[in-house]
């Protein structure tokens, strides 16, 4: 409303009635008009724009409220409508297209809608029809003259927004903007950027030509490009062109020109970019690259002169020759004017000049030695880092003025003198370790730059690994001519045992082999503290006496031999320790004197003197003090000569004597079988079987030696103990090897070995010892009583009797553990006061035993192995003694009988021959077959309880106290173990009974269940069937009764049978549920089962027509009375043959069996107790059917109250069968097979014939006439 | 004419009895509860009683006890929906114990014979003392 309020009045026409009249008509018609509207507008031929905002709903939206606007307008010609129309307009085209021409049609087409409309539609006069058409027709118009206006305003008002776009966009852009017109070539726009890029104002630039802002030398260029431009649509480039600045200077820039049309005239809309940076940085780039270039080039001269050196290097070990080339290509690749190679001396005390060039008379010369300390080597070596001198003039300066900094080193001056100005020096390193350096001088200062040093460090590389290889070589060489002169030494040491001839030899070799000027070798003689010279070669040979003597501790040689250590001089004027021992003596260059040791005490001394000093490098002190050790074992070795001889006899006195099998082996050629070389008599018995060899037979050692291992030993202990690769390893490894607990078997018996190797160093050819000790003995005692504690164990972890007597006596008679032929274990029955047989083991035959033997040998089997495979289900009477052991029964008052003896002494007793021995009786001997056998008393908490027989029958042999002894201790366990287990047993017997009272009690408690179970059953039944019960008594008599007076004939006779029939079932089911209720006392009589089932199956007969069932019926006769309810019984069996015939449904048979049962048969699951056994048979009546049987599932539940598989049962019939059977004191059972059938089984207590008859209730009629009727199931 | 007392308190099975009994040849006279049945015994004795047991008021079984206290030659059958109550020993007093059932063939043939054995008794020893027994 403000809007409107804002605005002026524009209308100014008088109301007419007729046009508001016109606009309510038009107005009620508003969704018509529309439409038709549209529709129009669909039709039209063309107006592509305006069929689509109609299609897209906005057209016609827009022409609604345009159109009511209109008629607005003609209601009320006041309304101001100027900015709504502009608003519609706006909102209508903007972005889609529309123009002014397309809102005129829309108009037009209004137009017409409307008049046709009015004209067609309207009742009125027609001159008012006329009039109407009129007023709405200039309405309509002029409202298209105000659209159209405000479109042109609108597009106005864009126009000017797009300037202003365009002006802003100019005026920011960060490019410098030039609009010029392409007629005469005048800017006629520039921007801020391009009056700062061109140093000039905007007001300068304009009008001004632009060709005035390029450089003359670019005009061609820039020609070109306006050629292009002007042919060209799109934007053309010129890049890299230069514009003029205001103050002369260029600036380069890339330049774009853009066509534009402004106004109908062609511009050039001329974009330049100043890129001076750009190519700056270009600039920049490119000198980079040249002087990477030129680096890679120094690099690659670099690497050609290393290649070059190394090539040098590894042709030849020449350290001259390497130094030069070295010098040349150092000087290929700088320029030097000095080039010296400095190398450490070993002690890392001095240096000296390996190699220089340049001016050779300087101090700095070749093989002149400095000190190390404190100079430039030191430092670069020491630090491993390049030390570079500028400028050496200045420096000097500096070190004048006390100014700060590199304090000179004494390399400086020395350079310095040579004209050296600047310098570099880089260590040579070898495997990290600093062996000297390199210095590359210049006479000018400042010659090398960094990266030199890097080069020269990579040459110094190469340089190092040269020298150290020609080193290496050096030592090499010197190694091979001391290895040469010991080699010399050791072989006369050898050769001679004549110590002063050796060592005249020694110190001859010594003097030829290094061209030392003298060598004289000295012994030490302890009496009188002094030294005395034995032997000499060289210079002094023709002076000195051999046998000259001087005191420990004076001079050299003297204080060599009191301290033990080598003493060098390399220069022999600084040593104050020397003496002049004669005239003759020169007094200068080196001397070394090595003493002799002889297992730590100083013999002797070496003494060695040079004319040159510095003569003895480490290297040869270190082969003259090899040369000592080697003096000094040849010296012990003559000493220990004698005693080697005395020894050795005594060896061979020892070997032989000893009580262990000793045999030494040796290869008689290299690839050839170790063969005996000696043996002792020991090993003759060793080897021999015994009981075999015959006393007095030829030595058999001589037949043994010269024999080869595998011949010696049995393969199967070759192979055991693994012999023959041992000797290899011992002899080719030295040291000793052992093997131990080997096992020999042997045809009779095993044996236990231990074998000792080792190597015979002393024999010039490889020697084997093998020293072999029979430990059979010291191990069966050990494995016996270990075994013991196994058994133990064994038969102290199970508690079943049985086993533990088939153990103990396994044990007895296992070859590993007690060892006997046979055992039998005999028992104390303290009740009957008899020692009775219980059990044995062991074979009953000579041939059996044989046998067993074997094949327990040829297994090898442990006796835990052997315990693990008895199998100790077999029952005792199966086992192969069994018969003798059951005849072995004697009263415990027999005192006479050796085994009650046994019992009674409690003591074991050992007989060896049983036919002259008083205290064995006849009888005894013939049940054991035996003539010698042991007699052992088992022992539980002091008590015998059993004894154990044991003998050797087939083995034959005596029995060893030992393994008395050891049965003895082995039966003390066994007696306890034995113990133990009938103490088990015993127990197991109360469990047992325990468990049969348990399961009695969970029976009896399942009853229980059952019977609250059938209870609540029947507390609900109860309740519900007597309330049914007396209307369907009602309901059915009735029935009955009308039933009855109907003709047969009928219809109704049918339906009141029917409701007879129905009812008569109803109370069927009602009878069983209420059965349940009907808590009687079984009214119990002797009835006869076979009358039973015969009356049963009287009932039954319909069913079995019905069902095509056969009968068959087994009936035992003679079966005695049952004690029962007949009336419930035959309910019973009535219920389970319905069962039955139901199962068959069409076709089968029913077998009905009555029999004796034995009480035990009756319920197999469980344990027979003696109330069973007292109990009367049982008369068992069976029920067998050929039906679909029951799912083993369902069989479980069978009994259940309301479980029924049927689907019109009630789930009662064999729950009231059960529950009648065990009211009569029997007991009912099924079997089923699906698909095959079921058997019930009922078993009823049969009564004797003394059976007591039971008080009937007394009323008159039979019971049942009364029950059976009623309540048939 | 023998006479046949039906107790019996449920209307349709009294009508159901007196029926089928009537169709016997017997005379009919009806009691509803206990109490009518004691009065109904004592004034005028049939020759047999029907007796339900279980009815509002006095039951059968106190009922039984009560006539049999006046006049003990007064056969009755008990006729019951309940079984349960043959453990009842008060039960065995009765010459009968029947569950009832729509089929009135056993109530029949017992009252038949109830009646011959009743006859047969009177005849032979008269007004003899002693309750019958089996």
């Amino acid at each position: 409303m403000d809007e409107r309020t804002g605005m002026t009045d524009s209308s100014t026409k008088t109301r007419d009635p007729l046009s508001s009249q016109a606009a309510r008509f038009l107005r009620q018609r508003l969704d018509r008009i529309v439409a038709e509207w549209a529709a129009r507008v669909q039709r039209l031929p063309s107006g592509g724009l305006l069929k689509q905002s109609v299609e897209r709903g906005e057209g016609v939206r827009e022409v609604r409220k345009l159109f009511s606007l209109i008629l607005d307008q003609m209601e009320h010609p006041a309304s101001p409508v100027d900015r709504e129309v502009l608003r519609q307009v706006q909102a209508g085209t903007s972005g889609q297209g529309i123009s002014a021409g397309h809102l005129e049609r829309a108009h037009l087409i209004l137009k017409r809608v409307a008049l046709d409309l009015l004209r067609q539609e309207y009742s009125a006069p027609q001159r008012d029809i006329s009039r109407m058409c009129e007023l709405v027709e200039n309405e309509i118009d002029e409202n298209r003259v105000r659209v159209s206006e405000a479109f042109v305003q609108s597009t106005q008002e864009r126009l000017r927004d797009s300037v202003e776009k365009y002006r802003g966009f100019m005026r920011t852009a960060p490019e410098a903007i030039f609009v010029v017109r392409r007629e005469d070539g005048l800017i006629v726009e520039a921007n801020d950027a391009a009056a700062r890029l061109t140093g000039r104002p905007i007001e300068e630039l304009v009008d001004t030509p632009l060709a005035e802002l390029r450089p003359e030398e670019d005009a061609p260029r820039w020609e070109e490009v306006f050629e292009q431009f002007d042919q060209a649509s799109g934007p053309v480039g010129l890049d890299d062109a230069r514009l003029l600045h205001g103050d002369g200077s260029r600036i380069a820039v890339d330049v774009s020109a853009t066509p534009a049309d402004f106004g109908g005239q062609r511009m050039a809309l001329v974009v330049a970019r100043d890129i001076t940076e750009e190519k700056e940085l270009a600039a920049q780039v490119q000198l980079y690259a040249d002087q990477l270039k030129r680096t890679v080039q120094e690099k690659v001269e670099q690497v050609a002169a290393l290649t070059r050196i190394t090539t040098a290097i590894s042709a030849g070990t020449d350290l001259e020759r390497i130094f030069q080339i070295v010098s040349f290509e150092v000087g290929k690749l700088f320029a030097f004017d000095h080039f010296s190679i400095a190398l450490l001396d070993e002690a890392h005390e001095t240096f000296h000049v390996a190699s220089v060039a340049g001016p050779a008379e300087t101090e700095l010369r070749d093989k002149s030695v400095f000190p190390l300390e404190g100079s430039l080597i030191d430092r670069v070596a020491s630090e491993r880092k390049v030390i570079q001198q500028d400028d050496l003039a200045r420096l000097e300066a500096e070190a004048e003025g006390k100014t700060e900094g590199q304090a000179p080193f004494p390399e400086d001056r020395l350079l310095q003198a040579a004209g050296v100005r600047s310098y570099m020096s880089v260590p040579l390193l070898s495997s990290n370790r600093a062996i000297g350096a390199l210095i590359l001088g210049s006479n000018r200062p400042r010659a090398y730059s960094p990266r030199d040093s890097i080069a020269l460090q990579e040459i110094a590389e190469q340089v190092a690994l040269s020298i150290e290889c020609a080193r290496l070589s050096e030592i090499e060489r010197k190694r091979s001519a001391e290895l040469a002169i010991i080699n010399e030494v050791g072989r006369k040491a050898m050769s001679t045992l004549d110590l002063d001839e050796f060592l005249q030899t020694v110190a001859e070799s010594i003097q030829r082999n290094f061209a030392y000027f003298d060598v004289s070798i000295f012994l030490i003689d302890p009496d009188p503290n002094e030294v005395e010279l034995v032997a000499q070669s060289g210079a002094y040979e023709e002076v000195s006496l051999v046998g000259y003597r001087q005191p420990i501790g004076v001079g050299m040689v003297g204080w060599a031999a009191e301290h033990g250590q080598t003493l060098l001089a390399n220069d022999v004027t600084r040593e104050s320790r020397r003496i002049l021992a004669f005239a003759e003596e020169v007094a200068f260059g080196s001397e070394l004197c090595v003493p002799i040791h002889v297992s730590d005490r100083t013999v002797g001394v070496i003494n060695v003197e040079c004319t040159e000093k510095n003569a003895f490098d480490p290297a040869s002190v270190s082969a003259l003090e090899t040369l000592a050790d080697l003096i000094s074992r040849t010296i012990e070795n003559a000493r220990l000569f004698d005693q080697t001889r005395q020894l050795k006899q005594f060896n061979e006195n020892v070997i032989a004597n000893i009580p262990f099998a000793l045999i030494v082996l040796a290869r008689a050629k290299p690839d050839s079988q170790l063969t005996a070389i000696a043996l002792n008599e020991a090993f003759c018995d060793f080897l021999s079987v015994p009981g075999s060899a015959k006393p007095g037979s030829a030595k058999p050692s001589s037949e043994s030696v010269g024999r080869p291992v595998s011949q010696l030993f049995s393969p199967a202990l070759l192979e055991a103990s693994e012999l023959e690769p041992r000797l290899e390893q011992v002899l080719r490894n030295g040291g000793v090897a052992h093997v131990l607990n080997i096992v020999d078997h042997r045809p009779r018996g095993h044996r236990v070995l231990n074998f000792h190797l080792s190597r015979v160093t002393s024999a010039p050819e490889a020697q084997v010892l093998l020293l072999i000790e029979d430990v059979t003995e010291a191990v069966e005692r050990g494995y016996r009583l270990s075994m013991l504690r196994q058994i133990n164990a064994t038969v102290q972890g199970t508690l079943e009797l049985e086993k533990i007597l088939r153990i103990v006596l396994t044990c007895v008679t296992a070859g590993e553990a007690l060892g006997f032929n046979r055992a039998f274990l005999l028992m104390v029955d303290r009740e009957q006061n008899l020692l009775e047989g219980r059990m044995a083991v062991g074979s009953a035959s000579a041939e059996d035993a044989y046998r067993v033997w074997q094949e327990l040998a040829e297994r090898g089997s442990s006796l835990t192995e052997l315990l693990e495979s008895v199998d100790y289900t077999t029952p005792r009477e199966d086992l192969p003694l069994y018969d003798t052991v059951r005849r072995m029964v004697f009263p415990l008052t027999d005192e006479a009988e050796l085994v009650v003896q046994t019992v009674l002494l409690k003591r074991p007793f050992i007989v060896e021959d049983g036919r002259h021995d008083p205290r064995v009786s006849e009888t005894f001997l013939d049940l054991l077959g035996a003539n010698s056998f042991v007699a052992v008393p088992l022992i539980a908490q002091d008590e015998a309880i059993g004894v154990i027989i044991a003998d050797n029958l087939y083995a034959g042999g005596p029995v060893s106290t030992e393994r008395v002894e050891l049965l003895a201790i082995f039966a003390n366990h066994a007696g306890l173990a034995i113990a133990n287990g009938e103490a088990y047993a015993s127990l197991k017997d109360k469990i047992q009974k325990l468990e049969d009272a348990y399961q009695t009690l969970e029976e009896t408690s399942d009853k229980l269940v059952q019977s609250e179970k059938l209870a609540a059953v029947g507390e609900v039944a109860a309740r519900v069937a007597h309330e049914i019960r007396n209307p369907l008594v009602t309901i059915g008599g009735f029935a009955r009764a009308v039933h009855r007076a109907l003709d047969p004939a009928s219809p109704l006779a049918e339906k009141t049978g029917i409701i007879v029939d129905e009812v008569a079932r109803l109370e069927k089911i009602l009878a069983s549920v209420m059965d349940f209720t009907k808590p009687t006392t079984p009214r119990q009589q002797p009835s006869h089962p076979n009358d039973l089932v015969e009356q049963s199956c009287l009932l039954l007969s319909i069913d079995l027509v019905v069902r095509n069932i056969t009968l068959t019926k087994q009936l035992a006769p003679e079966l005695p009375p049952v004690m029962v309810d007949p009336e419930q019984i035959k309910q019973a069996l009535l219920n389970m043959m319905k069962n039955a015939a139901e199962s068959i449904e069409w076709g089968g048979e029913i077998t009905v069996t009555t029999a004796l049962a034995k009480p035990a048969s009756r319920s197999p699951a469980r344990v027979p107790s003696p109330d069973d056994a007292r109990a009367a048979p049982f008369v068992c009546i069976s029920i067998q059917d050929t039906g679909k049987g029951i799912p083993p599932e369902a069989l479980k539940k069978l009994f259940d109250p309301f479980f029924t598989t049927k689907s019109d049962g009630t789930g009662l019939g064999l729950a009231v069968t059960r529950k009648i059977i065990e009211d009569n004191g029997g007991e009912v059972k099924v079997k089923s097979e699906p698909g095959v059938g079921t058997t019930f089984v009922i078993y009823l207590p049969a009564s004797g014939p003394e059976a007591p008859g039971f008080a009937k209730p007394g009323w008159l009629s039979p019971p049942g006439l009364i029950d059976g009727s009623g309540t048939g199931a | 004419m023998q006479r046949i007392l039906i107790v019996e308190d449920d209307r349709n099975q009294r009508l159901l009895y007196q029926e089928e009994l009537s169709a016997e040849g017997y005379v009919i006279d009806v009691a509803v509860d206990g109490k009518e049945a004691v009065d109904k015994a004592a004034a005028n004795p049939p020759d047999l009683i029907i007796l339900d047991i279980s009815m509002p008021g006095m039951d059968g079984i106190e009922a039984m006890g009560k006539i049999l206290g006046g006049n003990n030659k007064i056969p009755i059958i008990l006729n019951t929906a309940y079984a349960s109550y043959q453990d009842n020993f008060m039960t065995w007093a009765a010459e009968a114990y029947i569950v009832k059932s729509s089929d009135l063939t056993q109530l029949k043939a017992t009252v038949r014979q109830v009646l011959i054995k009743r006859q047969a008794e009177e005849g032979a020893v008269g007004a003899s003392e002693g309750s019958p027994s089996s």
